[in-house]
C-alpha cells in the first residue's frame, strides 16, 4: 500500500494537469473553429451572391428574348433549364450557409461558456491576492472583449457593440476623429448606465414578486397543517393566490394573476428595447416572442433572463469605462 | 416533562444550525422548530393550557423541463403537547405534482395524502386524507378558464369511526380588472358520501348519508406590493337527511407583505356558517349531515424576520373554532407560538 503512495498522489495531479491542458486546448481548438467559420461563412456568402448574380444574369436573358419579336424557344428553353440549375444551386447553398451559422452559433454558445467559466476563475484567482493582480485584470478585460463578440448580441441599443470593440482612443490620431469617438463611447456609457439601473429596478421588483409569491405558498401550506383536525384537502379550496404563484414551480406558468401578467409586459417593454435575440441559444428556457401572451412566460426564467441582461450590460459598461479611462 | 422536549428542541435545531447550508437547485428542503403557548377548551383531546413543542421538517424534489414540471414532496411535523396527560401527535404528508404547458392551455396532476397520528393516555387517533386533483386551464385573449376535478377521501379513527368520499369539480373564469386586480367567477360542485361508526350504548352503529353541496363562487384577487386574496362561496346543500333550503357560507382572506425587505407579515382568515333545515328522520349527534372538512373558523397571523436567505424566525399566534362534528362538538382555542426555520434549495 505505502508503494503505490505515490501513484496515489500522481494519478489524480496528473489527470488535473490533462484536464486543465484539454480544456485550454478546446478553448484554443473552439477559437479556430470559430475563426475558421467566419472565413468559411464569408467565402460561402460570395459563392451564393455569385450565384444570385448569375441567376439574375439569366432570368434578364430569358426577359430579353422573350421580348424579341421572334423569340427563340429554343434558346428560352436552354436559358430556363439553365437558371433552373442556377436556382437549385442556390437553395443548396443556402442550405450549406444554414448550416455554418447553426455550427457558429453553436461554437459562440460554447465559447461563450468558456470565457464566462474562465472569467470567473481568473476573479476568484484574483481574490486569493497571490498573483499579479494587474495581470489578471488584462486578461479578464480581453476575455471580456472576446465574450462580448460571442455572447447573445443586445441589438437594440443604439450604438454598435462591436465598432466599440474596434475603437481605440490610443491609436486614433486625428484629434476630431478621436472628440467624436470619445463622444460615441461617453454616450454609449450613459446609455448602458440608464439600462442597468432600469434593469436592476425591475430585478429587484421581480425578485420581490418571486419571493412575496414563494412565502404566500409557504404561509399556506403551513396554514394547511396548522389546523388541528381539520384539513384542507381539496385543492381547490386554497384560493387563487395559489394559482397565482403557481409559476414558480407548480405550474412553470402563470395566468392567473393579473398584476403579474401587467409586470410581465412592463418587462416586455424593456426586453423590446433590449431587443434580446437568439436567447435559445443561452441556457435559459424562456424563448421570448413579444406577440405571444404574457401568461406563457415562467417568472423564474424570466428572472434568469433578467439577470443575463445584467450581466451583458455590466460587461459592456466594464468595457466602455476601460476604452473611455485608458485614454493618454 | 415539556422542558425535557423544549431543551431537545432547541439542541438540536441548535447543532443543526451548525451544519453546513446545501444548496441543491432541485431541492428545496426546511426544518423548524417551535414553542408556544396553546389554550383550548371544548371536545377532546387538547381541552387544556398546554406549552406545546413542535418540529417540522420539509423536503421537495422537483424535475424541472422547458414545457413540463414535476415534483414530489414529504413533510413531517410532530408536536408535543405538555399537559397533566402529555398529547403526541405526528403529522406526515406526501404530495406528487406534475405539469405540462400546451400550446393554448396547461395541465396538472396533483395527488397527496396526509396522514394526522395523535395519541394520549385515553386514546389513539387518527386523521388520513388522500386527494387526488386534476386541473386545466384554458386561455381566451385576457380571461382565464380553471377547471380542476378530484377525488378525496377523509378518515378520522379513533373509538369511532368517520369516513368521507367526495368528487368535486370547480370552475372558475379570471379576468383581469385591473393592473393588479384579477377578478374570478365560478361555480362549485361536490357529491359528497358520508359514512359514521358511533358508539351508541356500548355498541358501534352504522349511519350514512349522501349529498350534493353546489353554488357560486367569486374571488377577488391583488399581487404587487403586496398580496391580498378573498373568495367566497355559497354552497347549498343537499342530502338525505336535510330539506331545502340549506346552505353554507364560506369566505377565506389572505394577506401578505413583505417590508423593510427582511420582514413579512400574513394573515389567514377562515370563516364558515351553515345554515341546515334538518329532516324529521335526523337524530342529533348520530346522523351525519356533512363532516368536517372545511368547517372551520379561525384567524392565524404570522410575522417573519429572515436573517439570510437560510435562517428565519419567526412568531405566529391565532384563534381557531373547529366545528368538529356540525355544531355540536366544537374545539375553541388561541395558541402563540415563536420558531426558527432553516432552509435551502428555493
Amino acid at each position: 500500500m505505502k508503494k503505490n503512495i505515490p501513484a496515489l498522489i500522481f494519478i489524480p495531479l496528473f489527470c488535473l494537469f490533462e484536464i486543465g491542458l484539454t480544456r485550454a486546448q478546446s478553448l484554443t481548438h473552439l477559437e479556430k473553429r470559430y475563426e475558421q467559420l467566419n472565413i468559411q461563412y464569408e467565402k460561402e456568402n460570395r459563392i451564393l451572391d455569385s450565384l444570385k448574380n448569375i441567376f439574375s444574369f439569366k432570368t434578364s436573358l430569358i426577359d430579353i428574348e422573350k421580348e424579341k419579336k421572334n423569340p427563340d424557344n429554343d434558346k428560352v428553353i436552354e436559358l430556363m433549364a439553365g437558371s433552373v440549375s442556377t436556382s437549385n444551386k442556390i437553395e443548396e447553398q443556402n442550405k450549406k450557409i444554414n448550416r455554418i451559422e447553426n455550427e457558429t452559433e453553436n461554437v459562440k454558445h460554447l465559447l461563450h461558456e468558456r470565457y464566462i467559466a474562465k472569467i470567473d476563475s481568473l476573479e476568484s484567482l484574483k481574490k486569493t491576492g497571490k498573483t499579479d493582480e494587474a495581470k489578471i485584470d488584462t486578461e479578464i478585460l480581453m476575455l471580456t472583449e472576446k465574450n462580448i463578440l460571442v455572447a447573445p448580441r443586445i441589438l437594440s441599443l443604439s450604438f454598435n457593440p462591436e465598432k466599440i470593440l474596434q475603437i481605440d482612443l490610443n491609436k486614433t490620431k486625428d484629434p476630431k476623429e478621436k472628440t467624436l469617438y470619445k463622444e460615441y463611447l461617453d454616450n454609449a456609457l450613459t446609455e448602458v448606465s440608464t439600462l442597468l439601473e432600469t434593469v436592476g429596478t425591475q430585478i429587484s421588483e421581480i425578485n420581490q414578486i418571486v419571493s412575496l409569491q414563494t412565502k404566500t405558498r409557504k404561509f399556506l401550506e403551513e396554514a394547511e397543517l396548522e389546523s388541528n383536525m381539520i384539513i384542507q384537502s381539496q385543492r381547490n379550496q386554497t384560493p387563487e393566490i395559489d394559482a397565482a404563484p403557481r409559476p414558480v414551480e407548480n405550474t412553470g406558468f402563470t395566468g392567473t394573476s393579473s398584476d403579474f401578467a401587467t409586470n410581465v409586459k412592463n418587462y416586455q417593454i424593456i426586453l423590446r428595447q433590449l431587443d434580446i435575440q437568439q436567447l435559445s441559444k443561452t441556457d435559459l428556457k424562456l424563448k421570448m416572442s413579444f406577440e405571444e401572451t404574457d401568461r406563457k412566460l415562467d417568472i423564474k426564467e424570466y428572472q434568469k433572463l433578467l439577470k443575463e441582461v445584467k450581466e451583458r450590460l455590466q460587461e459592456f459598461k466594464l468595457v466602455l469605462a476601460n476604452k473611455i479611462g485608458s485614454v493618454k | 416533562m415539556i422542558s425535557g422536549y423544549t431543551i431537545n428542541a432547541f439542541l438540536i435545531f441548535s447543532a443543526l444550525l451548525f451544519l453546513p447550508s446545501f444548496t441543491y437547485s432541485q431541492i428545496d428542503w426546511r426544518l423548524n422548530s417551535e414553542v408556544g403557548f396553546f389554550r383550548s377548551s371544548g371536545y377532546g383531546i387538547l381541552r387544556e393550557e398546554s406549552l406545546i413543542t413542535r418540529f417540522d421538517g420539509f423536503f421537495k424534489y422537483k424535475y424541472d423541463e422547458d414545457k413540463r414540471n414535476a415534483s414530489l414532496s414529504f413533510r413531517v411535523r410532530p408536536e408535543f403537547f405538555s399537559s397533566d396527560n402529555p398529547i403526541n401527535s405526528v403529522k406526515l404528508k406526501a404530495e406528487g405534482d406534475y405539469f405540462q404547458v400546451e400550446d393554448n392551455f396547461n395541465w396538472g396532476v396533483n395527488i397527496s395524502r396526509q396522514k394526522n397520528f395523535f395519541n394520549d393516555i385515553l386514546f389513539d387517533f387518527t386523521y388520513d386524507v388522500f386527494t387526488l386533483v386534476g386541473d386545466v386551464s384554458y386561455y381566451f385573449d385576457k380571461l382565464t378558464l380553471n377547471t380542476s376535478a378530484g377525488y378525496a377521501y377523509q378518515i378520522i379513527k379513533g373509538n369511532e369511526e368517520y369516513n368521507l368520499d367526495l368528487f368535486f369539480t370547480d370552475i372558475k373564469l379570471l379576468s383581469p380588472v385591473s393592473t393588479n386586480i384579477k377578478l374570478g367567477y365560478g361555480f362549485y360542485l361536490e357529491r359528497f358520501f358520508i359514512k359514521n361508526e358511533i358508539n351508541l350504548l356500548n355498541e358501534l352503529t352504522t349511519n350514512k348519508n349522501d349529498g350534493v353541496r353546489a353554488g357560486p363562487q367569486v374571488n377577488i384577487n391583488y399581487f404587487k406590493n403586496f398580496v391580498l386574496n378573498i373568495d367566497y362561496r355559497l354552497l347549498y346543500h343537499q342530502s338525505e337527511f336535510i330539506e331545502y333550503f340549506s346552505y353554507e357560507h364560506w369566505i377565506r382572506l389572505v394577506a401578505g407583505k413583505i417590508f423593510f425587505n427582511d420582514w413579512s407579515a400574513f394573515l389567514l382568515v377562515d370563516y364558515n356558517s351553515f345554515f341546515f333545515k334538518k329532516d324529521e328522520n335526523y337524530i342529533e349527534g348520530v346522523t351525519p349531515l356533512y363532516t368536517p372538512l372545511n368547517l372551520e373558523n379561525r384567524i392565524y397571523l404570522k410575522i417573519a424576520y429572515e436573517i439570510d436567505n437560510n435562517l428565519e424566525v419567526y412568531t405566529k399566534g391565532g384563534y381557531f373554532k373547529d366545528n368538529l362534528y356540525e355544531d355540536t362538538f366544537s374545539l375553541e382555542g388561541w395558541n402563540a407560538m415563536v420558531g426558527i426555520e432553516l432552509n435551502g434549495g428555493k
